[in-house]
């Protein structure tokens, strides 16, 4: 009996030693991420049958168990994944944010400047300093352009960069799994199925687990062997048992200027591509902002100086300047053939034969979208990326050929691409990188229209030409530098009929056109082939008599002429854009207005989602977490456990010591 | 319930970041003044800001361009002001040579003077703005408008174009009137024809200018010279006739035989044919002709030298001062056109004035409107503002001092 006294006191003994050592422990890793407080579970021993009855033997450990709800930890994980996908997204987007609508660095400020040169200009069309004022506001807002296309290429840099280094990241969280895997399948066999789990390496697990799932989606299979398998996107393996694949980072299929994601399985074979499989995560922020944010901001931007650089051009081409001559480029050509090749991208390795360029026919029809191009069966199908519309399908020409593709945009191809090719066509993206002023000379500045017009002093009638419209200054009318081939004079025959003559020659090139007295006739027009070809058109109004003559003629020496000037200036409030619903500025704001809300979006989501996490995070920490109060309550009870077994311990000896004395 | 205890340090700590991040808002806020710091604070206001900020600039340059449509146009009306004073001063010469009192030496005198008027006019017409630019050339504005050429001929250098300004996004206000349509297309005579007197005429009769008197008839007839010729009638009676170029014999009209038919001459009596009616005053002779030509162009300087070369020659013959009279009383009819458009392009000026002061004031208004709608969209309420700056403080104040208080309790404290 006294010998049992002593081993249930030992075992007391040894019981809350190992408690001690528990809540100890437990104390120490109070600041341990991912650490699961444990528990010493103990059961009375087995009791000895003496005499027909049973008597305790102390106490023994059964296990130390660790408090892990699984539930709570899948919640956790769940929030902190869309929580770090909207921060992310929000770090991001923010910069965006900030940078379209400032005054220093966003586009509107300048857009104005540039159109009250413009005013200036025609305010005084002969004075130098304004036309200097004009070009550099020129100057500076090409600049202007291009360095928010600088800043946009630079933001997809460090997108691209970030989403390589979290790659890495998952890859290395992916080997670190495996090799935990491998530690705590060994521990497992090793206690045969009897032992208790190792609760800390299972800890370290769980906390890999949990950065892998603010990374990215996953999903979590448990196995039977005590180990775990990671699946990315929709069930890609990168982590069964102790085996690991990696995730590789490299340029885009399709766009080589993005990186995009790739799984490469650990026995080799080839890259799969799963980009499009990711969500969620700072990854999946990345890439969410990358193709709802970033693109359509690069490719908007391009559409709004492919609108500017195309409407100022096209009117500056039907101006004269001070030199006489007709209005030359005045930004970027943005049909120039090298700028048109580079719209069109081969998938990554394509070596031909297929060979394209793009041209900007119609900036009004423009979209901020990609095109992708693809050639099946002796078809080409394009398709608009932004929703997945198909805006042309044709059979493949004879090349060269040129095929409009609707969204005002040409496709010219030079030679066809052989059945299975595609391409990526982004007709707006880069170009705002690529605006330059293209005008140097300040009296190149096509401020006066080329045709004017005079009255014959010996005109009874009162007839009066009202306006000149120039369309078109490539016709044969204005083939010959410094005059109108022919020029023209509009010959009354009576009140209501008018020749229209050849004044160079007297040749009549067409008799007896009709003419409305008292309201605006469009002579040409009304006059019929072959002066309604020429380009040009005259209004006249009033009411002339027989006889009565008027020049056309071209505006040499027309150094105070503004017309040209006014109706540049006009463009800026002329719904030039997004089908005649927005100008420059519209087509501007309506970017700045998507990214504001974008961001405001992801900042309310990022505000919920993360006290969510906060939210999850207390729920499993309450189960879970160490209380160092709690475990100062332990300490001293199992302090006193010590000290009572150790009485136990003490009395048994003077049990002892009272025998021994007894039979002395 | 238990709590972690580092999950409740970190509660604490993030309960103090929070309150810091929105005190930081709120003091960027105050320290800039604007409620929107970046579109997302509030996407449509950010919209509706550029917006504003937008037409805040345009109505600036239009400002701009209605004071230099102001300048340009007052510059032309004093000029024109100017000009009237002296072509009135002309007018009244011209008036004065026609009275029949002066001498040959007094009209010479007074063309002297019309002659240093004309001299004036001419300098006014070619005057050049701040910019050096000549006002009344149309775009040509580096050409001087009026010059003579060899012969003596006044030329206008310049074309009809007419400089316009854009005053508001949809207005346009001229700045400029070409020298054609101030100085230039001045139709002659009474504006519709002039009536001039033969050189060779004997007689002392004198056409008026006479004036149209049937509008639709007038317009109607194809425009030609007409030829008044005085006859003897069958009658034996002093008669006329009135050939048109185009029309043929007017009066007397056909199937009458002319001149046995012609009417007999009735002093200052009426002449009517084709809208047309005029008339004959004095004594003209048998064989004398007066023709009605239809009204051209003739610049108003060219106009003014015509009377003064008349003035000089002399009137010593009843037939010469016929002539010098019609002479004048033409002269004074193509002033009168002149001063009649002078007085058209500064009514126009006029308008164009009132359209640009209208406009300044509209501008003025909408621009504090739209100031007006841009503060409330950007601005900070500095009141509501400010209290929720001393809120966040004190709630940041306590949650620290909370913190700091509360992390004391522990139980180890008392082991």
């Amino acid at each position: 009996m006294a010998i049992d006294i002593l081993n249930v006191g030992v075992s007391g003994l040894l019981g809350s030693q190992i408690g001690i050592s528990t809540t100890s422990h437990n104390i120490a890793n109070v600041n341990t991420e991912g650490y699961n407080r444990q528990r010493n579970e103990y059961v009375s021993s087995l009791p000895q049958f003496l005499g027909g009855q049973y008597f305790g033997s102390g106490v023994e450990l059964s296990n130390v168990s660790r408090i892990f709800n699984q539930v709570l930890t899948n919640e956790v994980r769940a929030n902190s994944n869309s929580a770090s996908s909207y921060e992310a997204y929000l770090e991001q987007a923010r910069q965006l944010d900030s940078l379209l609508a400032d005054a220093d660095t966003g586009l509107n400020q300048q857009l104005q400047a540039f159109f009250a040169a413009l005013q200036g200009v025609s305010d005084n069309p002969s004075s130098i300093p304004a036309r200097q004022v004009l070009l550099s506001q020129a100057n500076t807002l090409a600049g202007r352009f291009q360095t928010l296309d600088n800043t946009l290429s630079k933001q997809r840099d460090s997108t691209n960069a970030s989403v390589s280094a979290i790659a890495v990241e998952i890859s290395s969280l992916g080997q670190s799994i495996a090799n935990l895997n491998i530690a705590i399948t060994a521990a497992v066999s090793a206690g045969n199925g009897v032992a208790g789990q190792p609760n800390d390496l299972l800890d370290q697990r769980d906390v890999l687990i949990d950065k892998l799932a603010s990374l990215t989606n996953i999903t979590t299979v448990d196995q039977a062997d005590g180990s775990i398998s990671v699946f990315l996107g929709n069930g890609q393996a990168l982590v069964v048992g102790a085996v690991y694949n990696q995730v590789v980072a490299q340029p885009g299929v399709n766009d080589p200027r993005n990186t995009d994601l790739f799984l490469q399985s650990s026995n080799g074979g080839a890259l799969i591509d799963i980009t499009s499989q990711i969500s969620g995560g700072k990854l999946g922020g990345l890439l969410q902002f990358r193709t709802e944010l970033l693109e359509p901001a690069i490719n908007t931007l391009g559409k709004v100086a492919i609108g500017l650089a195309s409407t100022v051009n096209e009117q500056h081409a039907l101006g004269m300047d001070l030199n006489n001559e007709l209005g030359g480029l005045f930004f970027t050509d943005f049909n120039d053939a090298a700028i048109a090749a580079r719209r069109v991208i081969p998938q990554t390795g394509y070596t031909g034969p297929g060979s394209f360029s793009v041209d900007i026919t119609d900036v009004n029809n423009l979209t901020n979208s990609n095109y992708l191009l693809t050639l099946n069966a002796g078809t080409y199908t394009v398709t608009r990326l932004s929703d997945n519309t198909v805006i042309s399908t044709f059979a493949a020409p004879a090349a060269p050929a040129t095929v409009a593709l609707g969204d005002g945009i040409t496709l010219n191809i030079t030679a066809n691409a052989v059945n299975g090719d595609s391409f990526v066509l982004a007709p707006t993206r880069g170009a705002a990188g690529e605006m330059e002023r293209v005008i140097d000379d300040v009296k190149a500045v096509a401020a006066a229209l080329p045709v004017n017009t005079r009255t014959t002093t010996s005109n009874t009638g009162s007839g009066i030409v009202k306006s000149v419209q120039v369309t078109d200054t490539s016709t044969a009318a204005f083939a010959t530098p410094f005059a109108l081939s022919p020029p023209l004079q509009i010959v009354f025959t009576s009140a209501t009929t008018y020749n229209v003559v050849d004044a160079s020659t007297s040749a009549i090139l067409v008799a007896g056109a009709t003419f409305t007295p008292n309201q605006d006739n469009d002579l040409l027009a009304t006059a019929g082939p072959p002066v309604n070809a020429y380009g040009y058109e005259i209004t006249m109004a009033g009411a002339p008599r027989a006889g009565d003559s008027f020049d056309v003629y071209y505006n040499a020496g027309g150094v105070g002429d503004n017309r040209n000037s006014q109706l540049l200036a006009a463009l800026q409030n002329l719904p030039t854009m997004d089908g005649g619903r927005s100008n420059y500025s519209q087509a501007y704001g309506r970017l700045i207005a998507e990214v504001g809300t974008r961001t405001a979006e992801a900042d309310a989501n990022y505000a919920s989602s993360a006290a969510l996490v906060e939210q999850s995070k207390a729920r499993r920490d309450a189960s879970s977490g160490v209380n160092l109060d709690e475990e100062a309550a332990n300490l001293i009870r199992f302090q006193q456990a010590y000290e009572a077994s150790a009485q136990v311990i003490s009395v048994a000896r003077s049990l002892f010591d009272t025998l021994f004395q007894s039979v002395r | 319930m238990r709590i972690s205890t580092t999950g409740f340090y970190q509660r604490g700590i993030d309960a103090i970041l929070d309150q810091q991040s929105a005190l930081a808002k709120t003091q960027l806020q105050l320290a800039t003044q604007k409620r929107v710091l970046t579109p997302s604070d509030d996407p449509v206001a950010a919209t509706l800001i550029e917006a504003f900020k937008t037409e805040l600039a345009s109505l600036e340059r239009y400002k701009q361009n209605a004071t230099t449509a102001k300048g340009y146009n007052e510059q032309s009306d004093s000029i024109l002001d100017t000009f009237t004073t002296a072509l009135g001063r002309v007018r009244e010469l011209i008036l004065l040579a026609g009275n029949g009192a002066y001498d040959a030496l007094e009209r010479e005198a007074l063309a002297n003077e019309a002659q240093e008027r004309l001299e004036e006019l001419v300098g006014i017409a070619n005057s050049q703005n701040s910019e050096g630019e000549y006002l009344f050339s149309g775009f040509r504005t580096d050409v001087k408008p009026i010059t003579r050429d060899v012969a003596g001929n006044f030329v206008y250098g310049g074309d009809n174009g007419q400089r316009q300004i854009f005053i508001n996004n949809d207005v346009a206000v001229g700045v400029t009137h070409s020298g054609a349509d101030v100085f230039q297309l001045i139709k002659d005579g009474n504006g519709d024809f002039a009536t001039f007197g033969n050189a060779a005429n004997t007689g002392n009769g004198a056409i008026d200018p006479g004036s149209v008197s049937d509008r639709l008839a007038f317009n109607a007839a194809t425009p030609q010279t007409y030829t008044i010729t005085m006859v003897n009638n069958a009658a034996g009676e002093l008669a006329y006739t009135v050939f048109g170029s185009v029309d043929g014999q007017l009066i007397p009209a056909p199937p009458l035989v002319a001149p046995a038919d012609a009417p007999a001459y009735v002093e200052d009596g009426q002449i009517v044919f084709n809208g047309i009616k005029t008339g004959i005053n004095g004594e003209p002779a048998v064989g004398d002709i007066f023709t009605v030509e239809m009204a051209e162009s003739v610049d108003i300087f060219t106009t003014v030298q015509n009377a003064i070369d008349a003035m000089r020659v002399g009137a010593d013959t009843e037939a010469a001062r016929a002539q010098l009279r019609m002479a004048l009383d033409y002269s004074l009819e193509s002033l009168d056109r002149g001063l009649e458009n002078i007085s058209r392009v500064r009514a126009e000026l006029g308008t164009r004035l009132n359209v640009i002061d209208s406009e300044l004031s509209a501008n003025e208004a909408s621009k504090v409107n739209a100031k007006t709608t841009l503060s409330s969209l950007e601005d900070l309420d500095v009141v509501e503002a400010i209290s929720r700056f001393n809120l966040q403080q004190t709630a940041l104040e306590a949650a620290q001092s909370s913190f700091a208080r509360v992390q004391n309790l522990s139980l180890f404290r008392f082991l």
